[in-house]
């Protein structure tokens, strides 16, 4: 009769140890889970705070000023010598308007004829995704002297 | 003696169960907190900044020899300068506007001027032409 009670003490003592256990092992489980979401969440946030440091520091290394004064636009002629290095990005800068028809690209031959600047293009077949964002900015055309709309787009491919 | 011992060991032993329960609530609500509660400082300020660019580059803009702030103020006074009447005006302005930015909305006020509409929206620093707010505001994601 004793043994037969020690048995099944003994039996529930491991189901509850069994039970315990396997709750301990969901909770490690989806405490990884949400660690790693957690993680993700960091890295998204970083790019997106580096995205937009980036979208407010760039108009001014490669902004416009006039007798020392910043006129809070971008001098186009100083983008065909933009040596930094971004990492693996793509820095384009758009010409809203006047609105073209098609896009075409700036070099030093067809410069102002054109409406689009490559600033910085690093790319590598590793990355498939890409975290884009914009911003208006104002193009200054020296050799033209007027002020064009634009828009300033950064890739980061990851 | 032992009938005593063995209903203090069920005892605690449901004590026990109790406080692993209350421990797992705890962690449910701890994790369902983080989720809810999230950081939405980063799109704020990307907005803000948007809606500030969108008002300096959109005035800025040359059209024949003067700006389009310029233009906005003829346009108060209904003498444009370089367009033949301000209607036509309007629609280079709501151009501008909407190539400028990706995949928000915009909302633009000058007088009795409206273009777009935003539920909620960040407005940008205002301007005034002539006696006349300009206000440029970027919606909200």
């Amino acid at each position: 009769m004793k043994d037969k009670r020690g048995n099944l003490q003994l039996t529930e003592s491991v189901l509850v140890m069994f039970f315990v256990l396997v709750i301990i092992a969901i909770g490690l489980v989806v405490f990884y889970r949400f660690q790693l979401n957690s993680l993700h969440d960091y890295e998204n946030e970083y790019r997106e705070k580096q995205i937009m440091s980036m979208l407010m520091t760039l108009p001014n290394e490669l902004g416009y000023t006039f007798m020392g004064k910043s006129e809070n636009a971008i001098d186009t002629s100083r983008l065909f010598s933009f040596g930094n290095d971004y990492g693996f990005k793509t820095i384009i800068l758009e010409e809203v308007y006047p609105k073209s028809s098609e896009a075409v690209d700036c070099t030093r031959e067809n410069y102002p004829n054109c409406n689009r600047f490559i600033v910085y293009d690093k790319t590598s077949q590793r990355f498939e995704n890409k975290l884009v964002e914009s911003r208006p900015v104002s193009l200054y055309y020296p050799l033209e002297d007027r002020f064009k709309a634009g828009k300033l787009i950064i890739e980061w491919h990851y | 003696m032992a009938l005593l011992n063995k209903h203090l060991q069920r005892g605690q032993v449901e004590t026990i169960g109790l406080v692993v329960i209350v421990i797992l609530l705890l962690f449910i609500g701890i994790f369902a907190l983080s989720f809810s509660v999230k950081d939405e400082e980063v799109d704020e300020n990307i907005l803000t900044l948007k809606a500030n660019a969108l008002r300096s580059s959109l005035l800025k803009t040359s059209i024949c020899n003067i700006t389009i702030k310029d233009e906005i103020g003829n346009c108060i006074d209904n003498s444009p300068e370089c367009f033949s009447d301000c209607p036509q005006f309007n629609l280079v302005v709501e151009g501008i506007l909407k190539d400028s930015l990706e995949n928000e909305g915009y909302s633009f006020k000058s007088g009795n001027v409206k273009m777009g509409n935003c539920a909620d929206k960040i407005t940008s620093v205002s301007d005034v032409v002539n006696g006349q707010k300009i206000e440029i505001a970027v919606c909200r994601r």
